[in-house]
């Protein structure tokens, strides 16, 4: 049972969990009296900060619509795709993907890596494809495929989970993980402050306050430490959007003595009303009008970095993923998914900025993602998913170079510095096969170096170099193109 | 995902970054094309060896070749002797006799040296198949990259090619797969191929369609149908860079007969509907008509068969013509004629 998330257990419970059913049912009606005429296909692009999510969907869109450089997408390979522009989005109320901004700051001089993005957004890119079957080609010989793409935040992810945890449970994991390393370091200031703070006491609003801006610090010190920490919600503290400042944030986990109940009044219930109220007003809606609508799910992670920083950060890492993962919903669709709720059919896991490492080791990198989320993987295959995990780049930033290092000959990457455009040579040395083979501190084994985009990387006209996105995207959609 | 049996191997330097002038940085060595293709074992897990396939002969093979022999022999002792009595009676005559005669040995050898190149061509082709099928079956860097090696060396002189080929050097570095680097050179280069020798064969086909049905003499169109696919195959394997000579083209559809009749079972599923719906319906209309169409699916089986059958790689990602997509060509074709033969009334 650990597959389905305890929220829609609950949700049966109580009325609004079947108001959230009914607006579901209403959205499906609406999806299918549009999928008689134009296919579409929601795709959801999640992924922790930083580990990719904006060069990919930009990459994504500039790469469909130049359809140069498609060659594992099969209907591009068989020459059926015809073309893909961007279409006004389905959901006026959402942010679009600002594409655009996004290709300018890449195409830029020096280009940069564009700014990471803290909040959901969404585009439309429609595919006009010829239909591989022949006998589909009779009825229509050009047919359409919307692909909604939806990008969130992978730590929003973090805060499903809250859908079926009580403030009791969530205060106590939270506190048990900040009292041991590699977070006890960050997290001491604020664990400090929870130890003086008495559950039982009235509830003030200072006191409130202070509580949660303590542990928003500590959640921003540790998302900006670059030790590869995830696991950091709610996600709203650490990106709030448009919520900042709002007194749905003003809350923080307390030490509370187990099995006992919050008496009215006090700051533990106060606290708790707050925790409920971000639940329902924040968490619960991002649930039922984005995530629960997807189709296909692209995770994209970035191991490498975590890799850099050694072991636990690794470790902390897929402890992350396989929390964050468990809000899926993997499996295959039926009819009576209208009622039940959609099911991602295809899950691909992708090792992101896989140009930062020479292609001999890709395998061992995909392999490593795959040990990582072993259980996750297993587990969505088993209830019927299309589960694959690859190792990818959305924009390639380096060559391949050879050179021959104390008598072995090894494979290297030739790019051009993050800090100074300098162009180097690197060899980040060999990434281990096993987790458990990573040495404590990254950088003795591995170095993985930070490369700077391409110079004019979106100027060619066949689209933006990119390692296996054809592969991603033929598993995504490949047989939607058929 | 290293290989079932890990080689313990001396432990990689530790990461370091270098200058692009360091002289630790080499060039990539050509790939030894020749070493691989030589030590590929075949899908099978056989080693690839030439005149493996070849069995020893057999009393009836030699009972005929003794006979040939024999009768070679006479005639061209028949032939000395002829020219030798005319050298002596009228030189007049004789020596040009001696000369054409000594015209005629050169040109046979001069063929005969052919035909060997022919199937040695034939051979190469055969043995670059081999790796490629490999390479597919288990992509590895080395395999993938030896195939790709022989492939750029077989088609390097051809001018019709040159463009295809070039993209193929442009694009080369998008792909760091072996499998995706084989999709590429089969997406820029072969399939290019694939789509001439595809018309070919519906050309031909029709064409044979066409024929059956408008000759009078079934021996005839027996005959003709016979040379057209023999045509047919020799002009497949050319597009291919096989070039083959007639040894060459009697060897491939040898081999197509075979596997047509080996996989015949397999491709009823596609073949059946079309040969029964075309045949039988236009069997109805009229017996000759029937007939042509068979004799046409005949002729696409064979030029599909060929097209496996010398296509330097197995088909990676592209999607092989089926036997179904080219009924579609030979009604068509037949229908434009027969419209046309109504219209000038030569029926």
């Amino acid at each position: 049972m650990t597959g389905r998330p305890a929220a829609t257990g609950m949700a049966a419970a109580d009325p609004a969990g079947l108001a959230d059913r009914l607006a579901r049912l209403g959205d499906t009606t609406r999806d299918l009296a549009r999928a008689a005429f134009e296919d579409t296909v929601r795709i959801g692009v999640t992924g922790l900060s930083r580990a990719g999510k904006t060069v990919f969907l930009t990459s994504l869109v500039h790469n469909l619509i130049h359809g140069g450089r498609l060659a594992a997408l099969s209907a591009a390979a068989e020459g059926r795709l015809i073309a893909a522009m961007l279409r006004p989005q389905p959901d006026p109320a959402m942010p679009r993907f600002d594409y655009e901004a996004h290709l300018a700051a890449l195409a830029g001089d020096p280009p940069a890596w564009p700014d990471s993005t803290r909040r959901s957004s969404q585009l439309r890119l429609s595919l006009s494809y010829r239909p591989g079957n022949f006998l589909v080609r009779q009825f229509r010989g050009q047919a359409v495929l919307n692909l909604d793409l939806v990008d969130y935040p992978g730590e929003w992810l973090f805060d499903l989970a809250l859908l079926g945890q009580s403030y009791a449970d969530w205060s106590a994991e939270v506190l048990a993980d900040c009292r041991r390393p590699p977070r006890a370091r960050l997290a001491a200031d604020w664990v400090a402050l929870v130890d003086a703070t008495n559950a039982g006491a009235a509830a003030d609003d200072a006191t409130m306050r202070q509580a949660a801006a303590a542990y928003t610090a500590y959640l921003t010190a540790a998302r900006d430490a670059g030790t590869g920490l995830s696991r950091l919600g709610p996600g709203r503290f650490v990106s709030p959007g448009e919520l900042a400042g709002s007194p749905m944030l003003a809350f923080a986990p307390l030490a509370l003595p187990t099995g006992g109940r919050a008496r009215r009044g006090s700051l533990w219930a106060a606290m708790q009303d707050r925790y409920d109220l971000y639940r329902d007003r924040v968490v619960r809606p991002f649930f039922r009008d984005h995530f629960a609508r997807i189709d296909r799910q692209i995770v994209l992670v970035d191991v490498l970095t975590a890799l850099n920083h050694g072991q636990a950060a690794v470790a902390d890492l897929g402890a992350g993923l396989n929390r964050l993962l468990k809000a899926f919903r993997p499996g295959r669709n039926s009819l009576l998914s209208a009622l039940t709720g959609r099911r991602v059919e295809t899950v691909v896991f992708a090792a992101t900025k896989a140009d930062h490492l020479p292609a001999d080791q890709h395998d061992r990198l995909a392999d490593l993602l795959r040990r990582l989320l072993f259980e996750r993987i297993n587990q969505a295959a088993f209830q019927g998913a299309a589960v694959s995990t690859l190792a990818l780049a959305a924009l390639r930033a380096t060559r391949q170079t050879r050179a021959r290092l104390d008598g072995a000959m090894v494979e290297c990457l030739t790019g051009h510095t993050l800090a100074d455009g300098r162009e180097v040579v690197a060899w980040p040395g060999e990434i281990p096969a096993r987790p458990q083979d990573i040495p404590a501190d990254g950088g003795t084994l591995v170095d993985i170096r930070a490369f700077r985009p391409p110079p004019g990387a979106p100027g060619d006209a066949r689209g933006m170099a990119h390692l296996r996105l054809d592969h991603a995207l033929d598993r995504l959609i490949g047989d939607r193109l058929a | 995902m290293t290989g079932p049996t890990p080689k313990p191997r001396p432990p990689k330097p530790g990461p370091r970054v270098l200058a692009p002038d360091d002289p630790a940085i080499v060039a990539a060595p050509p790939p030894r094309e020749d070493a691989a293709v030589a030590e590929t074992p075949t899908a099978d897990g056989h080693r690839f060896a030439k005149g493996q396939t070849r069995s020893g002969l057999r009393l009836g093979a030699l009972a005929l070749i003794a006979a040939g022999s024999l009768i070679l022999a006479g005639l061209a002792v028949d032939t000395v002797w002829t020219i030798e009595a005319m050298i002596a009676r009228a030189p007049l005559i004789g020596w040009p006799m001696a000369g054409l005669a000594a015209l005629l040995l050169a040109a046979l050898a001069g063929l005969a040296a052919r035909e060997v190149a022919a199937l040695a061509r034939l051979d190469r082709l055969t043995g670059l198949q081999a790796t490629a099928r490999s390479a597919v079956a288990t992509p590895a860097a080395d395999t993938a990259e030896a195939t790709l090696a022989g492939l750029e060396r077989l088609y390097a002189g051809r001018a019709d090619l040159a463009w295809a080929l070039g993209r193929y050097r442009e694009r080369r570095e998008d792909a760091v797969d072996p499998l995706d680097r084989l999709a590429l050179f089969e997406a820029e280069v072969l399939v290019p191929l694939d789509r001439r020798a595809v018309d070919a064969v519906a050309k031909s086909a029709g064409t044979t369609a066409v024929f059956t049905t408008l000759s009078p003499f079934v021996a005839v169109d027996m005959v003709v149908t016979g040379w057209r696919n023999l045509r047919l195959v020799r002009e497949i394997a050319v597009l291919y860079g096989g070039r083959p000579g007639l040894a060459g083209a009697v060897a491939v559809i040898r081999r197509i007969v075979v596997s047509i009749a080996l996989t015949g079972g397999l491709e009823a599923s596609d073949g059946v509907i079309g040969q029964t719906l075309g045949g039988g319906l236009a069997g109805r209309v009229s017996a000759r008509l029937g007939q042509g169409v068979v004799n046409g699916l005949l002729t696409a089986r064979i030029g599909l068969g060929a097209i496996t059958s010398v296509r330097p790689m197995p088909f990676v990602r592209a999607r092989p013509a089926r036997l179904a997509d080219m009924g579609r060509a030979i009604a068509e074709r037949l229908s434009l004629r027969l419209s046309a033969a109504e219209r000038t009334g030569d029926r």
